[in-house]
């Protein structure tokens, strides 16, 4: 397959009144062409500054990213691109989804226009055929009476409606990208299984690669080809979807599966959640980010940050559980199930 | 006309209805009788004719409803001080001096305003951000007074280009000339308000998600400025124009004193100081109006352009 | 890097950690004071406005004259280092009438702050809290309030009270609350929605605790802001009022009275009208940017 992004290095910090809060810390990971990469972490981890960064959306007053970082797209680094360079890869060969549909919308413009906005911007069409695309477009996300809610704003939509109207906008250039940030957070319930499965569609009929960004576990398991964990601004374990969810190896990643709730669990069993807080960003630990709230810590962990070892060709894990030194142990129980209980 | 607009019509003649009471009685309560002065050297029996024909002599509640019944024929009665004169001559003399300064005031004010406003958004942290804020809150920080007779000492006195004070109803070269100082005392406040208003509002605007969409699609530059920020940022900007507008008519009780232009500020102040009852009364009637009446504007606009408020499919 | 076996020993989670850095824990009052101190423009406007407090109370017995004392021997006299602001067409120091005049405009500024604050923050307070009918009601009154201009009904009220410091504050004060009375009613709406309340609310918590744990902490911050525009607010209308000659009476004065009074000398002796207004400006212009810093520094949502 072929690498269509590739990340080295990434390290991006926001300067707040506090002080430097290090978000993002020195990461680096490839995207390939078709493929849905999911990245997951609990919140604060740096997974939407991480997508942010990508289509350089970051607000340039306050976010750092380093320079020695590389976003690698089409043989060029998107961190040193300007003005009609920059625009040319927006919304053409990499789109975006956000989170709240409610707010990602501009509420004083027909729907129909904010689709047919980027098709004006990037194809040479006029007007006239740029909204019948729109509307098209609009059609194709499942939007029920297009030709009509094209002419509406944002604010007569439902919050599903909102979301597919996004992904129509996102998808209306066709890109090669899309980087979808918790597209579905902000729904029901009822909702969240639609759009994921309007999106699956789409991206093999479109053969768009997508970065998935969510901290929803179930999601994942029905979608995702590969998956990057991410904690306090790095990636701890990264891997194929069934090596993640049958053979995972970093105590976060157990933690994380223990504690999505399944449908083979019993009625009066506690649900397994994760003692603590994620470490403070201002102050980085000098160990292992997760020692904190690790039931296997150890002395080491505190001590130096663990490096990558390379599980198998496609997983990696970043924990000091994997040197020789370390005590070989059983994992713990109530891993499994998860990728059954909510494939989609 | 939808329901809403229906209540939304009947509340504003309800307020208007209570605050001409309220002002009625506070008026007819100050001490100090608008005859006195003249009617000081007067045989009683002349004086008693005069108070009659005023109608000073019935009681005051009597005399509320007479003044309501006129006011309902458009009728605000006449000048106690210059007898026989209508007030609404009176007032209908005095707009168009206030007119011609306020619409030059207003034009000049607003457009710079928002133009400052934007610049500073647009240069957050930055020195023209620093500079706009400092006229902004310079603009505030001067009384209007003292700015006038400023601008009256440099220009008048010190450099002797245009004339200190006065006014002629013909318009011309020789207006323009009188008007340029009151414009530019009145416009620095309006600039002052409008540029701070404007910076907050564009700086909300440029916070918000949909910003990023429109980023994400590849939108830049001018069209990014024009249909995605500027749009939304004017929105909240129709709310401060509404008074505004009602000020155009209403003009500046300071700065026509200040200039000796007859509009109807100066009309107003010297009706104070006269105590002009009826004059007095009104004047502020055709204040409150105007200023409810754009209140009650501003909102039929704001549902014009902000597609989020239905005020006419409710 | 050193590695022995000992630190591959599983300990698990150990509740007390040592090496571990915190940001320190404030308060929001520290937390809102660490941030205002950052700011340096508004540090220098809290030093100004200390500076013409100060003047204000100590100025008038500095230069060693009286300020009502009129002589005729030094009528409109220059500033010199005899008289440090000149003196005014009655032969009155000017140093002294100006910080005489300071005192008048700052007590105003602050008593009527006071009154307006107060009755707008109950009153706003109750409307927003009770809710409902009676909310509706207490907000058409101030409809009507707000919908008569406020110059004309000062000065209405002012010729209706007669002159004097008393009835000045009570024309000042009797809508200046108004404004004050909104916006502690919107942000009581919109605390009493938030699920803290309502959890606090469901959790049996009395009325009075309510108020006193939740509505009133959370309301401190716009209070305190809007104390620093209502202050200057006053003072500035004060001074309108003083140049339409219903300000403070003679032989007292106050900055907007002794401005108003120098444009009559404005051709000969500028300097007259110059110290007053000077005061004027930067009063506003120090409370006005104290309370842009004070916002800023309150603002829980720039917490970080």
């Amino acid at each position: 397959m072929k690498k269509i992004l590739d990340i080295k290095n990434l390290t991006i910090d926001f300067n707040t009144y506090a002080g430097r809060i290090q978000a993002v810390r020195n990461i680096s990971f490839s995207l390939y062409e078709g493929e849905i990469l999911a990245i997951v972490g609990e919140s604060g981890c740096g997974k939407t500054v991480t997508s942010k960064s990508i289509m350089r959306l970051l607000p340039e007053a306050t976010a750092q990213v380093n320079n020695h970082s590389e976003i690698i797209f089409d043989g060029q680094n998107v961190l040193k691109l300007k003005g009609k360079e920059l625009k040319k890869i927006r919304g053409d060969e990499i789109a975006m989804i956000f989170q709240d549909p409610m707010s990602a919308l501009n509420p004083t413009m027909k729907v129909g226009h904010q689709v047919a906005e980027s098709l004006l911007i990037h194809t040479k069409i006029t007007k006239k055929q740029a909204f019948k695309e729109a509307v098209q477009m609009l059609k194709l996300v499942g939007l029920p009476m297009a030709e009509k809610r094209a002419h509406e704003y944002p604010n007569q939509y439902s919050g599903g409606m909102r979301q597919r109207a996004m992904i129509a906008i996102a998808l209306a250039c066709k890109p090669k990208i899309l980087i979808a940030d918790e597209p579905t957070t902000a729904l029901d319930v009822t909702i969240q299984a639609q759009i994921m499965k309007l999106i699956k569609t789409l991206q093999a009929d479109l053969n768009t690669a997508i970065i998935l960004v969510t901290h929803d576990l179930g999601i994942v398991a029905g979608m995702a080809d590969r998956i990057q964990v991410m904690y306090a601004g790095q990636i701890i374990e990264r891997g194929v979807r069934e090596e993640l969810f049958y053979d995972p190896q970093h105590p976060y990643t157990w933690a994380l599966l223990r504690s999505v709730p399944k449908v083979s669990q019993k009625s009066k069993s506690q649900l397994y959640s994760i003692t603590g807080t994620p470490p403070d960003l201002l102050y980085p630990p000098k160990g292992c980010a997760f020692a904190e709230r690790c039931e296997y810590c150890m002395p080491i962990c505190r001590k130096d940050p663990p490096v990558e070892t390379i599980i198998s060709k496609t997983q990696s894990v970043n924990c000091w559980l994997q040197h020789k030194d370390a005590p070989k142990l059983n994992k713990p129980s109530g891993l499994k199930g998860v990728i059954h209980g909510q494939s989609l | 006309m939808s329901k809403y607009m229906l209540k939304r019509l009947f509340s504003m003649f309800l307020t208007l209805f209570v605050v001409i009471t309220i002002v009625f009685f506070l008026i007819r309560m100050v001490p100090g009788d608008p005859l006195a002065s003249m009617a000081r050297n007067l045989p009683e029996q002349v004086k008693a004719n005069f108070y009659a024909e005023y109608g000073l002599d019935k009681p005051l509640i009597t005399q509320y409803f007479i003044y309501m019944k006129h006011l309902l024929h458009g009728d605000f009665g006449e000048s106690l001080v210059y007898l026989g004169q209508p007030i609404k001559e009176i007032i209908l003399r005095a707009i168009p001096p206030s007119m011609v300064i306020n619409i030059h005031a207003l034009l000049w004010g607003v457009t710079t305003g928002i133009g400052l406003g934007i610049l500073a958004a647009y240069k957050r942290g930055k020195w023209p951000d620093h500079l706009v804020m400092f006229i902004a809150i310079l603009g505030v920080s001067i009384p209007s007074f003292v700015l006038a007779t400023a601008l009256q000492y440099l220009f008048s006195v010190q450099l002797n280009w245009l004339p200190t004070i006065g006014w002629t109803s013909e318009p011309g070269m020789k207006q323009f000339k009188y008007s340029i100082m009151p414009t530019i005392a009145l416009s620095f406040g309006i600039i002052a308000v409008y540029s701070r208003y404007m910076r907050a509002s564009v700086l909300d605007v440029l916070n918000q998600d949909y910003i990023l969409t429109a980023k994400a699609k590849g939108v830049s530059g001018f069209s990014l400025a024009y249909k995605h920020v500027l749009r939304n940022s004017f929105i909240p900007a129709i709310t401060i124009l509404g008074p505004q507008i009602a000020g155009i008519i209403v003009g500046s009780f300071v700065i026509e004193s200040i200039f000796g232009i007859p509009g109807f500020g100066q009309v107003y102040v010297s009706a104070i100081t006269n105590r002009d009852f009826t004059q007095i009364l009104g004047q502020t009637v055709i204040i409150n109006a105007l200023y409810i009446f754009s209140l009650f504007v501003v909102d039929i606009v704001y549902g014009l352009v902000d597609p989020r408020i239905r005020v006419f499919n409710k | 890097m050193q590695i022995s076996k000992a630190d591959f020993i599983i300990e698990g989670l150990i509740t007390q950690t040592i090496d571990h850095k915190m940001r320190p824990s404030l308060t929001y009052g520290q937390d809102a004071w660490r941030r205002l101190k950052l700011n340096k423009i508004a540090m220098l406007s809290l030093f100004i406005l200390i500076i013409l407090t100060l003047m204000c109370i100590l100025g008038p017995s500095l230069s060693g004259y009286d300020f009502k004392t009129t002589n005729t021997l030094q009528l409109n006299f220059p500033p010199s280092l005899q008289h440090w602001f000149g003196t005014d067409p009655l032969g009155r120091d000017l140093f002294s009438r100006v910080w005489q005049g300071g005192r008048i405009s700052l007590l105003i500024g602050f008593i009527g702050t006071f009154i307006c604050i107060t009755v707008g923050t109950m009153y706003g307070g109750i409307s927003g809290y009770i809710g409902g009918r009676a909310d509706h009601y207490m907000m058409r009154v101030i409809e009507v309030l707000v919908s008569i201009p406020s110059l004309v009904m000062v000065i209405l009220l002012s010729l209706y009270l007669g002159s004097g410091m008393l009835s000045l504050i009570i024309a000042l004060t009797a809508f200046g609350w108004t404004s004050t009375a909104r916006m502690i009613r919107g942000q009581v709406l919109q605390i009493k929605q938030q699920e803290f309340v309502l959890a606090a609310v469901s959790l049996g918590a009395s009325t009075a605790r309510i108020i006193l744990k939740h509505l009133i902490p959370n309301t401190l911050g716009i209070i305190i802001v809007d104390i620093t525009f209502t202050i200057p607010g006053l003072i500035f209308a004060e001074a309108f009022l003083s140049f339409m000659g219903l300000g403070v009476q003679i032989p007292n004065t106050s900055w907007g009275a002794l401005a108003a009074s120098a444009r009559d000398n404005i051709m000969f002796y500028p300097y007259q009208l110059f110290f007053p207004s000077l005061m004027i400006a930067l009063t506003m212009l120090s409370f006005s940017l104290l309370g842009d810093g004070l916002r800023d520094a309150l603002d829980p949502k720039l917490r970080s």
